[in-house]
C-alpha cells in the first residue's frame, strides 16, 4: 500500500479549474517531486494535500487514513507535515522556540519539547545549535529553511512536503539544501518536493510528477521526464515544437 | 554533537536559576502591594491605587487574547458589563452574595466568549475586531431594553450596607485589597502561561497562524481557551467595579471606550509581555488623574487627547511599548559601560 494515495482530486475557483482530476501516489521512503510551469496548479495541489483548502471531489489517503477535507493540524497528526514557499518561520521567536512549537504537537510540557527540539538540531550539524537563541527572522534564507525543516521534523512526520525549498537561494545554498533532502530519506522520512527549479529536481528525485494546466502531464524517473517531448513543450511553449510560427 | 551535550546540560540549570530569581522578585512585589494597600490612608491615593489595580487587571486580561494571541479584540467591555450586571442582578433578585455572583459572572462570560469565539476566532484581523465590537453593541442593546431585569438606561444601584459577606466594606482599603488580589491572579496566570504550552502556542499563532497549524497547533482550541480565560478575568473586574462604585448603567460598564482603553493600555505598556499591561495601566491612570487634578473640570477631555498622543508616539517610536523601551535603554547602558555580561 502506498504511503500517500491521491485519487482524482479536483478543485476549481469560480470558473477556473485549478486542479482537474489528478491522481498519483507516493511510496514509503521515496523522494517525489511535483513540477510544472507557473500556474500549473502545484501550489493548489499542495494546499489540497495539506488541508489548507478543501477539494471539490476526490480522495486522499495517508497511511490508510482518509485525509481529504481534514484541517492542517489533523493532517500533521496523520504524519504529513509541510513547509512553505519563502520560509515562514515565526520571525520574532528564537530558533529553539520555533522548533519547540513543532515538538509541542507531541509533548505536553515545554521542558520536554525543548529537549526534543535540541535533539532535532543534531540533524543539521552545528548550523542550528549556533543560532539557537537568535530570532529566526534574522537568519539567512538557507538557515530559515533549515529552521522550517527542523520545526517540521520535530512533529516526527512520515512524509514531509517542501514547497519550493530553494526559492531565492544561490547555487551553494541550493546544493546544501539538496544534500539535506537526500539526508532526510536516510532518516526514514519520505519527501515530496514542489519545485520549479528543474536542476534541483533532477538531482534529488526518484520520481517526478509533471503538472500542466491543472492536469497530470506525465510521471517518471528524471531521465524519462527529461526526454519527454510533451514536458519540453509545456515548459518552453508551443513554438518550440511546432513550425507553424 | 559536542555542542548539544553542553547546551542540554547547561540550559536546565540556567533556567532554574532565572526562574528562582523571577519567583523571588514576584513574591517581593506582591508582598509590597498588599502592605501598601492595607497601610495607605490618604483616600485619594487609595482610590488612585484601586483604579490602577483594576485597570492593570483588565489590560492584563486583554493582553492574553490581544498580546499573546495577536487577536485584536475590541469588545471586552461586553465581558466587563456581563460581570457587573450578573453579580448585581443575582444579588438584587436572589440575594446571592456578590462573591458567588462574581464567579457566576466570570463563568457566564467565559461561556459566552467560547460561543462567540467559536464563530469569530476563525476570522482574521479587522473582521474579528469588527465582530467583537458588534457583540458588545448587541449586549448593550439587550441590557438597555430589558428594563425589568437591568433597569434599562437608568441602570442599577447597589445599596451600601457594609458587610464583608456581601462584598461591601466600610473602608476603601478592603476594596483595594480585593483589587490587588485580582491583579495578582491575572499577572500570575499570564506569567505561568508565558512559560507553558498554551503561551507558546498562542505566540506561534500570532506570528504565523498557517505555519503554526501546519506543525499541528490546534488553532481554534488554543484561541478559545485564551478567549475564555481573558473574558472571565474581565468579568471579575466588572463585579469589582460595580461593588466599588455602587451603581452601574450601560454607559459606565458597556461602552466601546472601555474596550479601547484595555487594548491601548496593553499596547502602550508592551503587547504580549507579562508586565507590560501593568506599566501601561500605571501610565494611563496616573497621567489622566494628574491632568484632571491640574486642569480641573475645565478641560475635561484633555487627558484623553494627551493619552492619544502618547499612544501614537509609542506606536511610531517604540513598538515594544514602555517595557520594550526600558529594555532597549538597559541594553544600551550595558553596552556603554560594558559589564562584561551579555544577556542578549
Amino acid at each position: 500500500m502506498p504511503l500517500l494515495q491521491i485519487n482524482s482530486i479536483k478543485k476549481s475557483f469560480g470558473g477556473l479549474k485549478a486542479v482537474k482530476d489528478v491522481s498519483f501516489s507516493i511510496e514509503r521512503n521515496e523522494i517525489v517531486s511535483v513540477v510544472g510551469p507557473n500556474g500549473a496548479g502545484k501550489t493548489t495541489l499542495f494546499n489540497l494535500l495539506t488541508g489548507f483548502i478543501k477539494p471539490d471531489s476526490g480522495e486522499i489517503t495517508m497511511n490508510g487514513r482518509r485525509i481529504e477535507g481534514c484541517n492542517p493540524e489533523t493532517v500533521c497528526r496523520a504524519g504529513f507535515v509541510r513547509t512553505f514557499q519563502s520560509s515562514r518561520v515565526f520571525p520574532n521567536m528564537s530558533v529553539l522556540d520555533n522548533v519547540t512549537i513543532g515538538a509541542l504537537s507531541r509533548c505536553n510540557d515545554v521542558a520536554s519539547a525543548r529537549r526534543e527540539a535540541l535533539s532535532i538540531f543534531d540533524f543539521f550539524g552545528s548550523r542550528l545549535h549556533d543560532y539557537s537563541d537568535r530570532a529566526a527572522g534574522t537568519l539567512s534564507w538557507a538557515n530559515r529553511t533549515r529552521v522550517e525543516i527542523a520545526r517540521a521534523l520535530a512533529c516526527h512526520p512520515t512524509l514531509i512536503g517542501l514547497d519550493e525549498p530553494t526559492a531565492g537561494m544561490n547555487p551553494a545554498e541550493t546544493n546544501e539544501i539538496s544534500e539535506l533532502i537526500v539526508k532526510l530519506r536516510t532518516e526514514g522520512v519520505t519527501v515530496l518536493v514542489i519545485e520549479h527549479d528543474m536542476s534541483l529536481v533532477m538531482r534529488v528525485s526518484d520520481r517526478i510528477v509533471v503538472l500542466h494546466h491543472g492536469e497530470l502531464l506525465m510521471q517518471g524517473t528524471p531521465p524519462e521526464v527529461r526526454g519527454n517531448a510533451k514536458v519540453m513543450e509545456a515548459y518552453l511553449g508551443n513554438g518550440s515544437s511546432s513550425t507553424a510560427n | 554533537m559536542n555542542t548539544n551535550t553542553i547546551s542540554t546540560r547547561i540550559q536546565p540549570s540556567l533556567q532554574a536559576a532565572s526562574l528562582g530569581r523571577t519567583v523571588t522578585l514576584w513574591v517581593i512585589i506582591v508582598g509590597a502591594l498588599y502592605i501598601t494597600a492595607s497601610r495607605l490612608t490618604d483616600e485619594h491615593l487609595v482610590d488612585l491605587m484601586f483604579q490602577i489595580m483594576l485597570a492593570a487587571s483588565l489590560a492584563g486580561a486583554w493582553n492574553i487574547v490581544g498580546g499573546f494571541g495577536g487577536q485584536i479584540a475590541l469588545g471586552h467591555a461586553a465581558f466587563f458589563g456581563i460581570g457587573a450586571y450578573t453579580s448585581t442582578i443575582l444579588f438584587q433578585h436572589y440575594h446571592l452574595t456578590p462573591w458567588i455572583g462574581m464567579l457566576a459572572g466570570a463563568l457566564f462570560a467565559a461561556l459566552l466568549a467560547t460561543l462567540i469565539g467559536a464563530v469569530t476566532l476563525r476570522l482574521r484581523g479587522p473582521f474579528f475586531a469588527m465582530t467583537t465590537v458588534a457583540f458588545t453593541e448587541l449586549v448593550r442593546i439587550i441590557v438597555k431594553n430589558w428594563d425589568s431585569l437591568t433597569g434599562g438606561t437608568r441602570g442599577l444601584w447597589i445599596p451600601w450596607e457594609p458587610n464583608p459577606w456581601n462584598f461591601s466594606f466600610s473602608d476603601r482599603n478592603s476594596y483595594l485589597l480585593v483589587a490587588v488580589t485580582l491583579a495578582v491572579l491575572v499577572f500570575s496566570t499570564t506569567a505561568i502561561m508565558a512559560k507553558t504550552k498554551l503561551g507558546f502556542l498562542l505566540n506561534a499563532l500570532r506570528e504565523d497562524a498557517d505555519a503554526a497549524r501546519s506543525v499541528g497547533v490546534k488553532a481554534t482550541r488554543a484561541r478559545l481557551i485564551s478567549f475564555a480565560i481573558s473574558a472571565a478575568f474581565v468579568a471579575l473586574g466588572g463585579t469589582l467595579y460595580a461593588q466599588y462604585s455602587l451603581s452601574i448603567d450601560p454607559t459606565s460598564v458597556l461602552s466601546f471606550d472601555i474596550s479601547i482603553q484595555m487594548a491601548l493600555m496593553s499596547a502602550v505598556g508592551g503587547l504580549g509581555t507579562v508586565i507590560g499591561p501593568a506599566l501601561g495601566a500605571i501610565a494611563a491612570v496616573t497621567s489622566s488623574s494628574l491632568l484632571r487634578g491640574w486642569f480641573g473640570g475645565e478641560l475635561g477631555a484633555l487627558h484623553l487627547l494627551l493619552y492619544g498622543v502618547l499612544f501614537i508616539l509609542v506606536m511610531l517610536y517604540a513598538r515594544g511599548g514602555l517595557l520594550g523601551m526600558a529594555i532597549n535603554v538597559k541594553k544600551r547602558l550595558t553596552r556603554r559601560f560594558g559589564q562584561g555580561q551579555s544577556d542578549v
